[in-house]
């Protein structure tokens, strides 16, 4: 058996591992493309809900499934990936937020209004509408944090408590005595303006 | 309780409840519609994304991801190879080193030579410290104050240095001075 023979198993395995990788690398860019054309529209309006803020939303959209890129092999492990993603950009935008908390909050009001829909609505209508969810924005940035994002993830219909629960980490039980609480503050604020902090 | 009726967590809210609580304003941001095109800037981005750091750009064949480093004969290889450059160098370094001579216990030279020299004790021999006390023969008494009643006297002597009346302190001598016989 001459050298060559005994060697060519050997990069016969080599090669094969090779192409082997490259096919599993090509899977996971697949599968995070796929994730892309099917969340990226969900994860908007979700960092969308927080920032206010087109371009904000787009950014962090996009460093969310950055970081999918970077784990990509743990794609598989992932239970749910629509909850996961979410709670993925969920964490940016939070952490976005605290950053960028000099900023000031009329900007995002008026960044609102100019983006809410005004379809069939009079200059005048379109101009209290604007100042009706103005008002309920900073009502809300007025809540405690805790029941604040409850509030603020119950408004996407297709999350449900448990999935509340689960971008949030805590219990089921606690997102919806939280709700409660927060839908009771802000009854309070909207209709008796006070200061809850 | 529900945030909305349609995922089912509060059956009971209506639409007014919903408007005094504000969440119809969260739930119309919640639907906005996303942009155009998201999906390809994502894209786009994640194709220009740095992929996984390397510190070596390593060739195909002998990547370390490339797969020859997965294979066990290989990696049994290297390890091999490792052991024995470490174990070799180990003890080509051994070999090379001397140990170290025992260490020898001098012995000092005496203080005082015994033929002289140095200084002597002058026949002076050490008496040892007493350990015990004085020993008492009889006992003391329990009042020795008692027992002697002739008190201590102590006789002041005058004090010539303060002024009596009618009498006047002699004045003091100056010192005699030396006579001083002038040379010729």
């Amino acid at each position: 058996m001459s050298a060559s023979q005994t060697l060519n198993p050997f990069w016969m395995e080599i090669a094969d591992r090779t192409v082997q990788d490259e096919t599993r690398r090509h899977a996971k860019d697949e599968a995070l493309a796929a994730l892309v054309e099917q969340y990226a529209s969900t994860l908007y309006r979700v960092a969308f809900s927080v920032m206010r803020n087109p371009s904000d939303a787009e950014d962090a959209v996009q460093e969310a499934f950055l970081r999918v890129l970077r784990h990509r092999d743990g794609l598989g492990e992932v239970r749910d990936h629509r909850v996961w993603l979410i709670r993925i950009v969920w964490n940016i935008v939070l952490d976005r937020k605290r950053r960028a908390k000099t900023r000031p909050e009329t900007d995002d009001v008026e960044e609102l209004a100019r983006v809410l829909p005004a379809d069939g609505l009079t200059a005048e209508q379109r101009a209290a509408a604007a100042q009706h969810h103005a008002h309920v924005l900073a009502c809300v940035e007025q809540l405690p944090a805790k029941e604040r994002q409850v509030l603020m993830l119950s408004a996407f219909e297709e999350l449900s408590s448990v999935e509340i629960a689960s971008v949030l980490g805590i219990t089921e039980s606690s997102v919806r005595s939280r709700l409660f609480r927060a839908r009771n503050l802000m009854a309070d604020l909207l209709h008796y303006p006070r200061s809850l902090r | 309780m529900n945030a909305s009726p349609r995922n089912g967590l509060f059956p009971e809210t209506s639409d007014r409840d919903l408007s005094q609580s504000g969440e119809d304003t969260l739930r119309l941001i919640a639907s906005l519609p996303a942009p155009e095109g998201l999906p390809d800037r994502v894209h786009e981005g994640l194709r220009h994304a740095p992929q996984t750091a390397r510190v070596l750009n390593w060739r195909r064949p002998i990547r370390p991801s490339g797969g020859w480093m997965q294979s066990t004969m290989a990696r049994s290889a290297a390890a091999a190879a490792i052991v024995c450059v470490v174990a070799g160098g180990g003890w080509r370094i051994y070999s090379r080193v001397q140990p170290t001579p025992a260490v020898r216990v001098l012995e000092m030279p005496s203080r005082v030579a015994p033929g002289g020299g140095g200084f002597s004790q002058a026949g002076a021999k050490r008496v040892p410290d007493t350990l015990n006390g004085p020993v008492l023969t009889h006992p003391l008494a329990d009042n020795p104050v008692a027992d002697n009643p002739e008190p201590d006297v102590v006789v002041k002597a005058p004090d010539t240095t303060r002024p009596v009346h009618g009498k006047r302190t002699p004045a003091k001598k100056p010192a005699a001075r030396p006579v001083v016989t002038p040379m010729p």
